[in-house]
């Protein structure tokens, strides 16, 4: 077990070298100048190339590249923004807490409402019960993520003044993103928990759990959700991948101040050491999380963990 | 002579309606079992519905999408506008039906994008296997430990404002699936009979590939394609409200959320329709393919 941890660890090191390579190399070769964003449009052209000379940026590809790798993996510094002269690192240690934040509770909302939905749905196949499950799953899936948190503002904020219309540092502000971007989730694991739970109500040890007199609850949450968790938490990591992104689009509509909207205007201001830093921070965050998830597998499968 | 040659003429003939005969009872199959599923049938209809409206969408619009009117802005929904007016007095539901090919144009092209990459990538990396396949699958791992909608935005972000570049960026970030989906079925097609019978009477490595393995290794593909034409209009969709995708005054869905959202206090219907408009379509793609997927599932068939 210990073995395969270390193999994922250490794999991840070329994932991220090979994520800030195609970063850099994607940022090098889009059209814009970040000088024009610190200059103005008035600025001569000598006085542009001055500041491109002193910022590095008329060097060879190579050498940017290489000095690039040389700050963040040697000397572990992602640099300074070129905008507002601020240390990347620390920026983004001040803005990661908030996108995890949506990230992880909508996650939560996910696995509460989806998990749920599909056992209902499961053990009372073909049912109304299922039919409506499978239907309100459909509409979380096929449901704007942004416009759905439209329609709770308008309902929760603007009609009966509930919760904050945009981010003012309170929780509060947190509840709708999170909702609106945590139902969209729960389809994907409703459907898994849906179809695995279907498969493990058939097998025999769930007749023998009937069989003793156990109690329906019992057999269905703990001898038969036990078993069909696994494919479910497969469904739970790749919706993360989802959820990451769309967490992003809600921090833009609610103006969370996350590491999204610090991308996504450092991209506009062609900010290159931002954008680098914060994608490199997410590919990082979201390989340990997949590494997690996988050893989650482990965790409920005695089966596997005698594998490693 | 003459004679010999009338007797030859009917073998490949017949050779070829048995062949014919036994591809339509497939489809027919498929198509019987696809009929049964009454959600199928449901986004199959809104589907065919909403390309009349695109290919028809100025004749059935009730207005032009871009006249304006200031006699009669920010008009609440009634008979005469029946989804209301905008800021600009323009009629909503016009420009909701114009702006159906819009959107429809950003889902459609932007998975044929992603799946004509997801082919090459994943075909030359099945075909091929060994060092090639090692290569490219490394490649894939450390593209998509980049979350796809956020290496979605940053694209479209790089590339500036616009249908075409969301068209791309959308494209290029959904590949990944599709290249690992299509690696899969043509590993499993590729130890057939008939590829080494290709092999073997000098048949180009391109003509194995394009002829024989990609038809046979297509069907996961067309479900996978189905289900994701509502996945692609949805990020399309929400690129336009972050300002990313097409830009006002066109009257793309997500553009007019967007353009919306300023107004949503006092006139929440210039936001309900669009969202509407966008559910409605994306769920009518994800009942289709939900349809197709189990209608090809051979482990379902009876």
């Amino acid at each position: 077990m210990l073995k395969y941890c270390i193999k994922r660890l250490l794999w991840m090191i070329p994932v991220v070298l090979g994520v800030a390579f195609l970063t850099f190399t994607l940022m090098y070769f889009v059209p814009g100048d970040p000088t024009s964003g610190l200059l103005g449009v008035d600025a001569t052209e000598e006085e542009r190339d001055a500041l491109r000379e002193e910022m590095g940026l008329n060097d060879p590809y190579i050498v940017r590249l290489g000095r690039f790798f040389k700050e963040t993996f040697i000397d572990f510094n992602l640099g300074t923004s070129y905008k507002t002269k601020q240390d990347v690192g620390q920026q983004i240690r001040e803005k990661l807490p908030n996108t995890m934040r949506v990230c992880y509770f909508s996650v939560i909302i996910s696995v509460l409402v989806g998990i749920p939905l599909g056992v209902i749905a499961a053990t009372n196949q073909y049912s109304w019960k299922d039919n409506l499950s499978i239907l309100l799953s459909l509409f979380f899936a096929s449901m704007p993520g942004f416009w759905f948190a439209l329609m709770l503002v308008m309902l929760l904020s603007v009609k009966w003044g509930l919760l904050p219309t945009i981010y003012d540092g309170t929780w509060k502000s947190f509840i709708i993103p999170c909702i609106s971007v945590g139902l969209a989730g729960a389809a994907g694991i409703a459907r898994q928990t849906r179809s695995s739970m279907l498969e493990v109500i058939r097998q025999d040890y769930i007749t023998t759990a009937r069989a003793k007199g156990q109690t329906e609850m019992k057999v269905i949450y703990q001898h038969a959700l036990k078993n069909a968790l696994i494919p479910v938490i497969t469904a739970i990591g790749s919706q993360l991948a989802a959820l990451v992104g769309s967490s992003i689009i809600a921090e833009t509509i609610f103006s969370i101040p996350g590491i999204g909207t610090y991308m996504l205007g450092a991209v506009n201001a062609r900010d290159y050491p931002v954008v680098q830093g914060t994608i490199i921070i997410i590919a990082l965050i979201f390989s340990l999380t997949i590494f997690i998830v996988d050893l989650l597998y482990a965790a409920v499968d005695p089966r596997l963990r005698s594998q490693y | 002579m003459n004679e010999v040659s009338k007797n030859a003429v009917p073998f490949p003939a017949e050779a070829d309606s048995d062949q014919e005969l036994k591809k339509t009872n497939q489809f027919k199959e498929t198509m019987k079992r696809l009929l049964k599923n009454k959600g199928a049938i449901v986004g199959l209809i809104f589907i065919i519905l909403l390309i009349i409206l695109m290919i028809f969408a100025e004749q059935i619009a009730p207005y032009n999408y871009a006249q304006q009117d200031y006699t009669a802005i920010f008009q609440k929904p009634s008979l005469k506008h029946p989804f209301g007016t905008d800021e600009l007095g323009r009629d909503v539901l016009s420009r909701i039906i114009v702006g159906s090919r819009l959107s429809l144009r950003m889902g459609l092209l932007s998975v044929a994008i992603a799946a004509t990459l997801g082919i090459i990538f994943g075909s030359i990396a099945g075909y091929y296997g060994g060092a090639v396949d090692n290569a490219l699958m490394r490649f894939l791992d450390i593209y998509q430990s980049i979350p796809g909608t956020i290496f979605c935005v940053a694209l479209a972000a790089v590339l500036g404002p616009g249908m075409n570049n969301t068209i791309i960026a959308v494209g290029v970030t959904s590949m990944a699936g599709y290249a690992r989906l299509i690696r899969a079925s043509i590993m499993q097609v590729r130890e057939m009979e008939y590829i080494e019978a290709a092999r073997s009477i000098n048949a180009k490595d391109s003509r194995i590939l394009l002829k024989h393995i990609i038809p046979n290794a297509i069907s996961p593909l067309i479900v996978s394609i189905t289900m994701s034409i509502g996945a692609c209009m949805l990020i399309a969709a929400s690129l336009s409200f972050i300002g990313l995708g097409a830009q006002p005054p066109l009257p793309e869905w997500g553009a007019m959320l967007s353009a919306g959202r300023s107004q949503m206090r006092e006139r929440g219907y210039l936001v309900i329709f669009p969202g509407l408009a966008i559910m409605m379509s994306v769920l009518a793609f994800n009942l289709l393919g939900d349809g197709l997927r189990d209608a090809l599932d051979p482990r379902l068939r009876n």
